[in-house]
């Protein structure tokens, strides 16, 4: 009978393969008095140093297989190997209490788990599977149990799993596994991080009803969406082999587009960069062809703890992404807060209206402390990369020409101490207040790029709360009145010869993709996920014929028209 | 924790108020320290100045 699971999509994909089910039991040793503890410890030390050899194949092989980042988490298993909390006390514990090694090791090593695994923070509650990963092995070896070697497995197979070890992960035979599922994690488990890296379907957190699938069971899983299936049906087998086959010739057919610039149909050139948040969003980027990070969103750096972020912090993150985007255009925003991202450590008054309150820049010409802490960090990595500054929630120009003599003063000092600063960086504005853009041609002459944020413009023009949902209606990336102000940004950015990118959820909409290039915008930011999609897409479009095609759908009468305008036009192409 | 193990002296960690051995990196894990935590460093033995002052410092730098 077909049996149908949910989890957590931890790495996408879909795959059809017979059940691999690892052992998830719990080897509880129990006490005994051993004779010559000296023997036991001895026994002990034996088991030890066969584990750390078996360690140091493993990590070879996943230096071989996933990069010697990657690699990095069996360092720290060795480290654990010689940690004298837990190495000396079971040594102690042996030779003083004269019990069996397997007892001493199950005792010690399990306060560790108890503890780690009930800490608040997720990335210390993963140690946990670290240490038992590690104990686990010590513990095989002292009963002369080979682990279940998955390097050996040889026909496909998907496996099932209560969690899956860094070590198991690293292990697996990518000839063979087609993807695995677990019982417990999320997607920032270790072995969902790997599947990730390894490019393997994994839906994992499916919970205790995936201890009821069988060995050898029949499973097709589709990570995309979490869900697998056991023993399916005939019929379903059919369509769900349908559906991958889809899958798989869509996914190479994007793959070809990473490392393709984006070009439109009649040769013109624009530029399709990534949004990210934090810093392992740069490997993500640029595994998906973005030709620059068009938001840099800095606030990761400043929320989630209880004190401000130093300039040494800062300079370090800026500085790495600068450097691992290796010369392409990184623009960095200043720090936007307020709205709805609160810091409760700068104590700040309450306000009833957030969002139309002391916000971003707003708050940081207040607040000038933080903002040259900034501005400083920004100035310092400069020389590291194609570093761009930009400004985000301004209203009025007094705000930018205030924000602009900061930045100025700051570099002025900084050079004057004999700190390399470029010359070369380039300022510019988010367009996210209408004013600004009612005005843009006066903001023209003094930024060298607007960055239109349309979450937020939207939300402005149309006086809509993004966060309540009774209007959620009002959200209308693709209305007239959006379309009208993007133009007219556009326009008062030509006319002084100036850049215009998009970077809010709009820029990696397919349906608004043919307008903004239409009206002449020449960067497109968005998440890493929408970027193939988004290239192939201009690749199929003809810049000049959208310039006309945009111009009519201004003095359409509502969103739904130009929506089904470009569809019908896009179907045409 | 391997600079503290270089030391001879016994070198314990302490934050809200659970005490732990700082030659052990498990151990310091269980205390769950975040950044800009207020940890006190407790060193004894010999060479405990000299230690004071490296593993001072290097806290410090792992917060900045």
């Amino acid at each position: 009978m077909t049996q149908q699971l949910k989890g957590i999509g931890a790495s996408p994909g879909l795959a059809i393969a017979k059940a691999i089910v690892l052992s998830t039991e719990t080897y509880i040793p129990e006490r005994s008095a051993v004779e010559q503890p000296e023997l036991e410890l001895q026994r002990f030390r034996n088991a030890v140093r066969e584990a750390r050899e078996e360690i140091e194949r493993i990590r070879a092989a996943a230096e071989e297989k996933l990069g010697s980042e990657k690699a990095e988490i069996f360092e720290g298993h060795l480290l654990i190997l010689e940690d004298p909390d837990l190495i000396d006390v079971i040594e102690d514990k042996i030779r003083e209490e004269a019990v069996n090694a397997e007892y001493a090791l199950y005792e010690v090593s399990q306060s560790f788990i108890e503890t780690l695994s009930q800490m608040e923070d997720e990335l210390l509650r993963e140690r946990a599977a670290d240490i038992r990963d590690i104990c686990g092995r010590v513990m095989n070896r002292l009963r002369g149990i080979e682990g279940g070697d998955l390097s050996q497995l040889t026909d496909e197979c998907i496996i099932i799993a209560e969690d899956l070890t860094p070590s198991d992960t690293a292990q697996l035979n990518l000839e063979a596994v087609r993807g695995f599922v677990t019982e417990i994690g999320s997607r920032t488990s270790h072995s969902a991080i790997m599947a990730r890296s390894l490019d393997i379907p994994a839906i994992v957190g499916v919970g205790p009803d995936l201890r009821n699938i069988e060995a050898g069971a029949l499973v097709v899983m589709d990570a995309s969406e979490g869900i697998l299936a056991v023993d399916p049906s005939p019929e379903e087998l059919a369509l769900f082999k349908e559906k991958k086959a889809k899958y798989d010739r869509r996914k190479a057919e994007l793959a070809q587009w990473a490392s393709r610039p984006t070009i439109t149909a009649d040769g013109q050139r624009i530029e399709i960069a990534a949004n990210i948040g934090q810093l392992e969003d740069v490997q993500k980027a640029l595994d998906n062809g973005a030709e620059g990070i068009g938001l840099f969103r800095t606030e990761f750096l400043y929320m989630g703890r209880s004190e401000l972020p130093t300039e040494e912090e800062q300079f370090n993150s800026y500085k790495y992404v600068l450097e691992k985007m290796a010369g392409k255009p990184v623009v960095i925003r200043t720090l936007d807060i307020g709205g709805d991202k609160e810091l409760p450590y700068l104590d700040l008054p309450k306000e009833s209206n957030p969002f139309l309150g002391q916000r971003a820049l707003r708050l940081c010409l207040e607040r000038q402390d933080v903002f040259r802490t900034q501005l400083r960090a920004l100035l310092r990595a400069s020389r590291y990369g194609n570093l761009k500054i930009m400004f985000p929630m301004i209203a009025v120009l007094d705000e930018l020409l205030e924000a602009k003599r900061i930045l100025e003063e700051e570099k002025r000092q900084l050079t004057a101490s004999g700190v390399e600063v470029s010359d070369s960086i380039e300022v510019g504005m988010m367009i996210e207040v209408p004013s600004a853009a009612i005005s843009a041609d006066i903001f023209a002459k003094e930024v060298d790029f607007f960055s239109i944020g349309t979450n937020d413009l939207i939300q402005y023009t149309m006086a809509a709360d993004r966060m309540n949902e009774t209007v959620s209606y009002l959200y209308q990336p693709c209305h007239p009145s959006i379309l009208r102000l993007i133009r007219s940004v556009v326009e008062a950015a030509r006319q002084e010869g100036k850049w215009v990118g998009v970077c809010g959820e709009m820029a990696g909409d397919l349906t608004a993709i043919p307008l903004l290039l239409g009206l002449g915008v020449q960067e497109l930011s968005m998440s890493a996920g929408s970027i193939l999609p988004a290239r192939e897409l201009v690749g199929q479009l003809s810049r000049n014929e959208w310039e006309t095609l945009s111009g009519q759908s201004l003095a359409m009468r509502g969103q739904q028209e130009v929506q089904s305008f470009v569809q019908d036009h896009r179907r045409g192409v | 924790m391997q600079a503290a193990s270089q030391y001879p002296c016994k070198v314990n960690v302490i934050n809200k108020g659970k005490k732990v051995n700082g030659k052990s990196s498990l151990s310091m894990l269980t205390l769950g320290i975040a950044a800009q935590d207020e940890v006190t460093l407790e060193i004894d033995g010999e060479q405990e100045e000299e230690a004071m002052k490296t593993l001072g410092d290097l806290l410090v730098q792992i917060h900045e």
